[in-house]
């Protein structure tokens, strides 16, 4: 789907430009001290640019930090309209017809991929890719697509080559090997263009349609319960639980074990938080009572346990490894730090699956 | 002083051997080895997944894109929660099967981390065509590339490519085109007149009770004597699920 119809390879992913790269340097730029460069560099954006755009300036010229998610933000200068007289500044200059016409951008930098969607002459920064594809009416979608939880959780998964510092998070490559789902369903794909288009006019707001959006994208891609969760959980913020929250996770775990465990047994779970370390620490005591055996370990005494090893056994280590399932007669023991992706709804369907799988092995 | 926790996942021997203590609150024991159980269970679930679909999304399936309709059927199985949260059952388009020599791809893989075994289905578009109706079952002049060579639906899983060395798989046949009860007898009298022939070693014939219709007009089995080809050896009998969709 990703096509160039100029290009004989397929792909149609292209850099952007550089204001002075090594290409277009004066002579003795490397004797240039950090301040005389900027100074240069001002002065060559103040002959080429204007901050308001005039009939003459009316191109835009957008860096990463102006591209969020199906929008463009913040202040950028425009250029004239002929890039290739305009060298002095620009390098990796190609031709003009490289900045016209539709196009999906999308900065290689930042913590989570954003894209816009363009149909007006943009020039664009290097750590900025553009695609063209050879549907025209894709254009809506893809942007979509590329926005996505779903999709950024896939790159950050499978692809991602550091979490922070400037380094190209994104390549080229990661982009054009992403799933495309089969699309058969018209009226969803429709959907989510004419979303997208909203989006990316204004009409709507991304922070506040995130989440409808966010699931229309995981019915193009036909995600199960189970992988939306764990999508949305990987967003989470880290944060302390509530007491509401961890029963969530209890009822939640004990609800998906149930059908495969006895009917005369019956399963009890109880919570204990442990405030005295630095890091706050919850046990989950999940108990599976028979009519014969009564259980008597008490999840506090478990925490305590684990945390006495801990503390015991940190010595002057930095690393400390520890198992956070245990398993005694008639009990599982859950202890894990005090953050809402510890216990979060898809950890609750994982364990149970992780135990379920265990125990009938 | 910064310290990192570490937390693994999965269960050690220790685990395991912790976890025996516990086992007897499972209410299916031995449910990994129980092949009867997760074979009717995922029968059930294409019988009322063809029976969930509607006439608008009929039209949609009406394509020569095999592909199109396979996605369907996952993201529909994948769709029930019982199917994924309480079964564990995972649909797989195109993975590679397992047999050693006799490389190839299912077309539907269902498998679930309950259960050693995997079910896996062979797709066919299917019309009025002969050639449409030798693909679903057998077809020995089959030519790709220039190279003439013996392939079919259901030979592949006679000749122990596909289910290697499992007693059951599965055919579905997306019916496009023609007359369907015309289309279905064809099937039925080229399965009953099927005789395949390795290093003169006869295979592929319907066992003695011959096609097994069921109350579901869309849903019959066969049994059939099986061969590996490549290691030239006899393998147990086949009973093959036969769905077939119609989408006229």
């Amino acid at each position: 789907m990703i096509e160039d119809h100029t290009s004989r390879t397929g792909f149609a992913i292209n850099n952007g430009i550089q204001i002075i790269g090594s290409g277009n340097q004066p002579i003795g730029w490397k004797s240039y001290t950090k301040e005389a460069k900027k100074l240069y560099k001002e002065s060559l954006i103040a002959q080429y640019a204007k901050e308001i755009k005039d009939s003459e300036h009316c191109i835009p010229f957008l860096e990463c930090s102006n591209i969020e998610p199906f929008q463009v933000i913040g202040k950028y200068q425009f250029y004239k309209s002929d890039i290739v007289k305009q060298k002095d500044v620009f390098e990796r200059v190609r031709t003009n017809d490289d900045y016209i016409g539709e196009r999906i951008l999308f900065p290689r930098t930042g913590t989570r991929l954003r894209a816009i969607y363009a149909n007006m002459p943009i020039y664009y920064g290097f750590d900025i890719y553009s695609i063209q594809l050879r549907e025209s009416s894709l254009y809506p979608l893809f942007t979509a697509i590329l926005n996505s939880d779903l999709i950024n959780y896939y790159l950050m998964i499978k692809h991602r080559k550091r979490v922070s510092d400037s380094f190209p998070k994104t390549t080229m490559n990661d982009v054009i090997k992403l799933p495309i789902p089969i699309m058969y369903d018209e009226e969803l794909q429709s959907k989510i263009s004419l979303i997208s288009l909203k989006l990316s006019q204004g009409e709507l707001s991304f922070s506040l349609y995130r989440d409808v959006f966010n699931q229309l994208i995981f019915d193009l891609y036909g995600l199960s319960k189970f992988e939306r969760q764990k999508v949305t959980d990987f967003f989470l913020k880290s944060k302390k639980l509530t007491t509401n929250e961890i029963d969530k996770y209890i009822s939640l775990f004990i609800e998906t074990i149930k059908p495969h465990i006895s009917e005369d047994i019956s399963i009890k779970g109880t919570k204990y938080i442990d405030n005295r370390l630095v890091s706050s620490f919850i046990g989950v005591k999940i108990e599976f009572e028979s009519k014969q055996e009564k259980q008597t370990i008490s999840i506090d005494r478990v925490v305590n346990h684990s945390l006495m090893q801990l503390v015991k056994e940190i010595g002057n280590a930095n690393i400390y490894t520890t198992k956070d399932r245990i398993y005694a007669k008639n009990s599982l023991f859950f202890v894990r730090e005090n953050d809402i992706k510890n216990w979060s709804k898809s950890k609750a369907l994982e364990d149970a699956k992780v135990f379920l799988t265990n125990l009938l092995k | 002083m910064g310290v990192t926790f570490v937390h693994i996942a999965d269960a050690h021997q220790d685990d395991l051997e912790s976890l025996a203590l516990i086992a007897d609150i499972t209410k299916n024991k031995g449910l990994r080895n129980k092949d009867y159980f997760w074979v009717s269970l995922i029968l059930d679930y294409i019988t009322s997944l063809y029976n969930s679909i509607s006439q608008k999304e009929k039209q949609i399936l009406k394509t020569k894109n095999e592909r199109t309709v396979k996605e369907f059927i996952r993201k529909k199985l994948e769709s029930d929660d019982t199917f994924t949260d309480i079964h564990f059952l995972t649909v797989e388009l195109e993975p590679q099967n397992k047999h050693i020599q006799l490389l190839g791809f299912y077309d539907i893989k269902i498998r679930s981390s309950l259960w050693n075994n995997y079910f896996s289905f062979e797709c066919k578009c299917i019309d009025n065509t002969q050639t449409s109706i030798l693909e679903y079952i057998y077809n020995p002049n089959k030519i790709k590339k220039k190279e003439k060579y013996e392939d079919g639906g259901i030979y592949r899983f006679l000749i122990n490519k596909y289910s290697t060395n499992l007693m059951f798989g599965g055919m579905i046949g997306f019916v496009q085109d023609g007359d369907y009860l015309n289309i279905k007898q064809t099937i039925f009298n080229k399965i009953e007149n099927l005789k395949l022939n390795s290093n003169s070693n006869c295979f592929g014939e319907l066992s003695e009770e011959g096609i097994l219709e069921t109350d579901s007009p869309y849903y019959f089995q066969s049994t059939h004597s099986r061969y590996d080809v490549l290691e030239d050896r006899k393998c147990e009998p086949i009973k093959i699920h036969h769905f077939l969709y119609d989408f006229i």
